[in-house]
């Protein structure tokens, strides 16, 4: 008899877990499908979210799934007629699925990485501050107002060190009194944290919260919006601190007059909001204002910017994770930005450098378009202009 | 008799309401032993008749000249309890009731809380009701007018309602004519009877009737008094057009040479400077917008003074103010559309053929800006058509509630467009509320004309192109919740579907001292037995000012308005306040704070004596004076200093 009656039941044991792992709000869902509608993934595959929701909070098969593909870009929070916070939900899901053993295997690099080393890419932790000594980044010293937090791409990973070196050598040509965060401080954790790896977050969130507590400065600046929001939003306002992007940073100095970019050369430019920049911290017009400031730019919006933007695929641990062309976030927005004409595509992410520039090269579009930061353009025009 | 407290204490179960969660007995046993107390009993429902009687009986056969009932609020029944003490010989002020429900059982979890609670509050009664003293209440004349605030179907209704009973009605409102929201649509649901047909009639019927004075342009601006008495200030704007002189013959409008947006037609289409806001306006006499004219700009022009022939032109108008008295007051102020931010989501402002739904209404209406032919900017006739509902509602972000009628006015477009245009319907839903008489049927009908319903909420509307067949049309963009696809619909034309929203401005709110609620919207006394009265007596409700709903229901409730406030001029009389208040002539030193004070002028000075005197016909015992008052001689009867410290005592003896 029981072959007939095929049927699915709600599994509401797992459903608890998900709701007490911190998915408290797929209770609220009403299932109208906005989620679904606005996700980029939509553009290139078959993803809901809201099914997503549907089968997590009976427990019905399915969710499992889909749990990996979100790359946290909050566009469906921010649109949820329910608010939702649904990249919340997804990391309820992947920290449960991960204490069960269900991490995908794209992530175990990092998570060894992360745990072993403080980097995703399981790099000597010996060798984080070698592209500082080689570059005259000054140490952080009791005097200095200000703390330098990279990226840990901006340490060990060549591209972004270049971002890393312009960065500093701006604080230095605008006389900011900082140092930078060396051995003491470790992988600010936003990331991992976004694939539900909350114990080693917790682990790299001490870390940092230490080595950050014995600090005099007031103020820290961050290279990556991931750090920024980490401190921002993932770390308890113990510290007393402020944390800024450095692009705010920018268009502060650049208001008072201390940086004076006074050539840029001729490009036609368009900016990708980083999504942690943007709708996770509301930063959209100091970048653009930094861009707008330098001589010779022409600043071009793409079709989807601001509160519309599209992630480049980085989010969520997405820029670990291979996916088969045809499936990338980042290709979508560089041909996003090919279209508006411009010729250089600039962020103020290095996870977004790298997806965007890794779409540039499968795209075969080295020759149309440069992935560069803000960082990288302010510190052309002020080195050019004579800025000692 | 009265000096020797005799008190009676009952503790209501209310059901399981109380009794559930507040240890009754014990409430009861506890008040026995409070000074004064001759007997205390707890019983199932003190409001059934059983239980009315019983205190009645009580009164009688143990003396009691104090009666204390700890039970629901006393809005529900505190008149009740009176009643019964009155009946047994016992003033009505000796009465005092604790509120254990709302303000305990309903409202706390853990039981010892809510006994001691209970406790707390029942003993703050009982030593209250210790001091107080017999009040008498007189009986007020009620006028028998009656004014309503808002000339939309809502107000029209209820004015013809009253004025069809021989008493007299000012209808307000602030636009030149009236006739609101309905008067802009072309057919309504779930009939699909012509809006006009059904309106016009009705509008005409107010603008003739000889009970209804109609007053136009005109703002309410002022209100004193009370049930039965209200004086009320009406502003008139300046129309500088002498309408007891214009005969409507339309003359001066042609001549305009100024041509502006017109509002009726949500700026589809322009009007002059001096216009008639649509041919149907009641009164159908123009006025001259000041900010529009020439004349007023310029200081030249003058034309339509030119050609009117019974110099009805009146350039130095001024804004007036005119005094009505009325017994009663129904606010019938509808709601506004919402025009707010989610409309940007779906490209509105950015995307000519990207419309709302009052668009809609104005394209589609035979005396509207295409004579009722659906076009689009371009002038083509569309051959899809997207209806996108809930923008804006149900949304968090935006307005959390739903406002009932735009699944049902949707579905109404759905049909307009297939029977004008042909072209195909994507009507893109949360979830389809059609609850009403013939509702669901009109629903179903909608589905049998071919519309093809999607059960998903649009998250955007744009038009990047991803293929040929998407080329230079509006691609909606959604998933179909049912099917579990993200579906892109390109259509010719995008129609949103908002809802309702509250006044922003709360003025006549406060002039009424009326509550809103959170949304803006007018609260009614009680959600399910008191709907169209509100915290102020003689203040009714009708229409969309109390909360979203469609015209069937705006109606009905603007006859039951029309009701309440008739009942009121058929009774006559209004009980007025016992609870006024009171100044000691021996204490009063003379510094007239309190005659400023007073929000009912009930308080004038007396010269001769030097002291200041209540007027308890007009007092309303609100206690202002009482409060303010250096030297301790206003007091507020029943809110004596000596009723409060006793409450307060009461509350905190252990
Ligand atoms: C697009 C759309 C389509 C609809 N279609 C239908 C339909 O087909 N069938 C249906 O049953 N319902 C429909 N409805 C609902 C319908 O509009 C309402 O039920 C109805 O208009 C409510 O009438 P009302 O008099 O309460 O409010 P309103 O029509 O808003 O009238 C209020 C009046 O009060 C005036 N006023 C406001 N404030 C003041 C003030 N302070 N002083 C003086 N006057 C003031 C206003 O100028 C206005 O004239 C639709 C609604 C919309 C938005
Ligand atoms: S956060 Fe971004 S990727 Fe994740 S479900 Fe929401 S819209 Fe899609
Ligand atoms: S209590 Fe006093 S202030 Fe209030 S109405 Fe009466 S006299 Fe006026």
């Amino acid at each position: 008899m029981a072959e007939f009656m095929r049927c699915t039941s709600p599994m509401l044991e797992v459903a608890q877990a998900l709701l007490e792992a911190g998915g408290e709000e797929l209770k609220t869902c009403y299932q109208c499908g906005t989620c679904t509608s606005v996700c980029p993934w939509g553009n290139l595959i078959e993803f809901s979210p809201r099914r997503f929701i549907e089968t997590a909070r009976l427990g019905l098969e399915g969710f499992e799934e889909a749990t990996w593909t979100c790359v946290q870009c909050r566009m469906c929070q921010d649109r949820c007629p329910q608010q939702i916070d649904i990249p919340q939900i997804f990391r309820a899901v992947r920290g449960v699925l991960s204490e069960g053993g269900s991490t995908p295997p794209a992530l175990r690099v990092p998570l060894a990485g992360l745990r072993g080393e403080g980097n995703p890419w399981v790099e000597p932790r010996e060798k984080k501050t070698a592209w500082a000594t080689k570059n005259d980044v000054p140490a952080l010293a009791p005097e200095h107002e200000v703390v330098l937090f990279a990226c840990c791409a901006n340490e060990y990973e060549a591209r972004n060190q270049r971002d890393g070196v312009a960065v500093a050598g701006l604080m230095k040509a605008a006389g900011v009194s900082f140092g930078y965060l060396g051995k003491e401080g470790t992988c600010c954790g936003d990331l991992i944290a976004t694939t539900g790896a909350e114990s080693l977050f917790s682990l790299l969130r001490k870390t940092n919260l230490n080595a950050l507590g014995g600090v005099s400065a007031r103020t820290t600046v961050t290279i990556s919006p991931h750090c920024l929001n980490a401190f921002r939003n993932r770390y308890p306002a113990v510290l007393g601190m402020t944390f800024r992007h450095v692009t705010e940073l920018w268009d502060e100095l650049l208001r008072e007059g201390v940086l004076k970019p006074s050539r840029g050369g001729a490009a036609r430019v368009t900016y990708h909001d980083p999504c942690y920049l943007g709708r996770h911290n509301g930063v959209y017009e100091a970048p653009r204002n930094v861009l707008k400031a330098i001589p010779g730019i022409e600043l071009v919006e793409m079709a989807h910017h601001h509160e519309r933007s599209i992630c480049c695929g980085g989010g969520g641990g997405g820029a670990w994770m291979e996916r088969p062309k045809g499936e990338r976030l980042g290709d979508l927005r560089v041909m996003e930005a090919v279209s508006t004409g411009a010729d250089t595509l600039v962020t103020a992410c290095p996870y977004c450098v790298q997806m965007l520039e890794a779409s540039v090269l499968g795209l075969n579009l080295e020759g149309k378009i440069k992935v560069r930061t803000v960082s990288e353009l302010l510190s052309d025009s002020i080195a050019q202009g004579g800025v000692e | 008799m009265s000096h020797e407290p005799r008190i009676g204490v009952y503790v209501c179960h209310c059901g399981v309401n109380i009794a559930g969660v507040v240890d009754v007995k014990r409430v009861a046993a506890e008040m026995a032993s409070e000074a004064g107390v001759v007997l205390s009993r707890e019983y199932k429902f003190m409001c059934s008749t059983p239980g009315q009687e019983m205190i009645i009986d009580d009164i009688q056969s143990h003396g009691l000249n104090r009666v204390v009932v700890a039970a629901c609020s006393p809005r529900m029944h505190e008149g009740t309890f009176q009643g019964a003490c009155r009946k047994a010989g016992v003033n009505a002020y000796f009465f005092q009731m604790a509120n254990i429900r709302e303000h305990d059982s309903w409202v706390t979890l853990d039981k010892e809380e809510a006994t001691r609670k209970a406790i707390a509050l029942t003993r703050a009664a009982v030593r209250r009701v210790r001091n107080h003293e017999p009040l008498e209440t007189r009986q007020v004349e009620v006028r028998k007018e009656v004014l309503v605030i808002g000339g939309g179907i809502a107000g029209i209704e209820a004015a013809l309602t009253v004025a069809e009973s021989g008493n007299h009605v000012y209808l307000v409102e602030r636009e030149p004519t009236i006739g609101g929201h309905m008067a802009r649509f072309d057919k309504t649901f779930p009939t699909l009877d012509c809006s006009a047909c059904i309106l016009t009639p009705k509008m005409n019927a107010v603008g003739s009737h000889p009970n209804i004075t109609l007053m136009t342009s005109c703002e309410v601006e002022e209100v004193k008094g009370f049930v039965g008495n209200f004086d009320v200030k009406v502003k008139r704007k300046a129309r500088y057009v002498d309408h007891d002189k214009c005969t409507g013959c339309g003359a001066c409008v042609e001549k305009c040479p100024v041509k502006v947006p017109s509002e009726f037609d949500e700026g589809l289409s322009k009007r002059k400077a001096i216009y008639t806001p649509f041919p149907q306006a009641v009164p159908n006499k123009p006025v001259i917008d000041r900010a529009a004219c020439t004349y007023f700009r310029t200081g030249k022009c003058r034309l339509c003074e030119r050609f009117c022939e019974p110099k009805a032109i009146a350039f130095e108008q001024q804004e007036s103010t005119q005094e009505i008295q009325v017994g009663a007051i129904i606010v019938a102020t509808g709601f506004e559309f919402y025009r707010g931010e989610a409309l940007s989501w779906y490209g509105h402002g950015r995307y000519p053929n990207v419309i709302t739904a009052l668009e809609f209404e104005r394209l589609n209406n035979a005396s509207g800006p295409t004579e009722g032919v659906l076009r689009m900017a371009d002038g083509r006739v569309p051959q899809s058509v997207a209806i996108l509902h809930c923008i804006g509602s149900r949304d968090k972000n935006y307005q959390e509630y739903c406002s009932r009628v735009c699944c049902m006015y949707s579905l109404k477009f759905a049909h307009l467009v297939k029977e004008k245009t042909g072209a195909e319907v994507f009507e893109f839903y949360i979830d389809m509320r059609s609850p009403g008489k013939g509702y669901e049927e009109f629903h179903d009908r909608i589905r049998e004309e071919g519309a093809h319903l999607i059960r998903g909420k649009v998250g955007e509307v744009t038009d990047l192109a991803v293929n040929p067949e998407e080329q230079g049309r509006l691609i909606v963009v959604a998933e179909d919740t049912l099917a579990g696809s993200r579906l892109r619909v390109p259509v010719d034309m995008v129609v949103l579907s908002p809802g309702l929203s509250a006044h922003r401005d709360s003025k006549v709110a406060q002039l009424l001292k009326c509550a809103v609620d959170k949304n803006g919207f007018f609260i009614e006394k009680h959600p399910k037995l008191a709907p169209v009265d509100t915290a102020t007596d003689g203040v009714f409700l009708a229409g969309c000012c109390q909360g979203p709903k469609d015209i069937p229901d705006t109606v009905a409730q603007s006859q039951a308005a029309a009701a309440k406030a008739l009942a009121l001029a058929t009774r006559g009389v209004v009980e007025a306040e016992g609870r006024t208040a009171c100044i000691d002539p021996e204490v009063c030193a003379g510094c007239k704070l309190c005659v400023s004070l007073c929000p009912y002028k009930a308080i004038s000075f007396d010269t001769a004596k030097e002291i200041s005197v209540v007027n308890e016909v007009l007092c309303k015992g609100c206690g202002t004076c009482a409060a303010a008052c250096p030297s301790g001689a206003a007091q507020a009867r029943h809110f004596k200093d000596v009723h409060i410290f006793n409450e307060i005592e009461g509350v905190l003896a252990l």
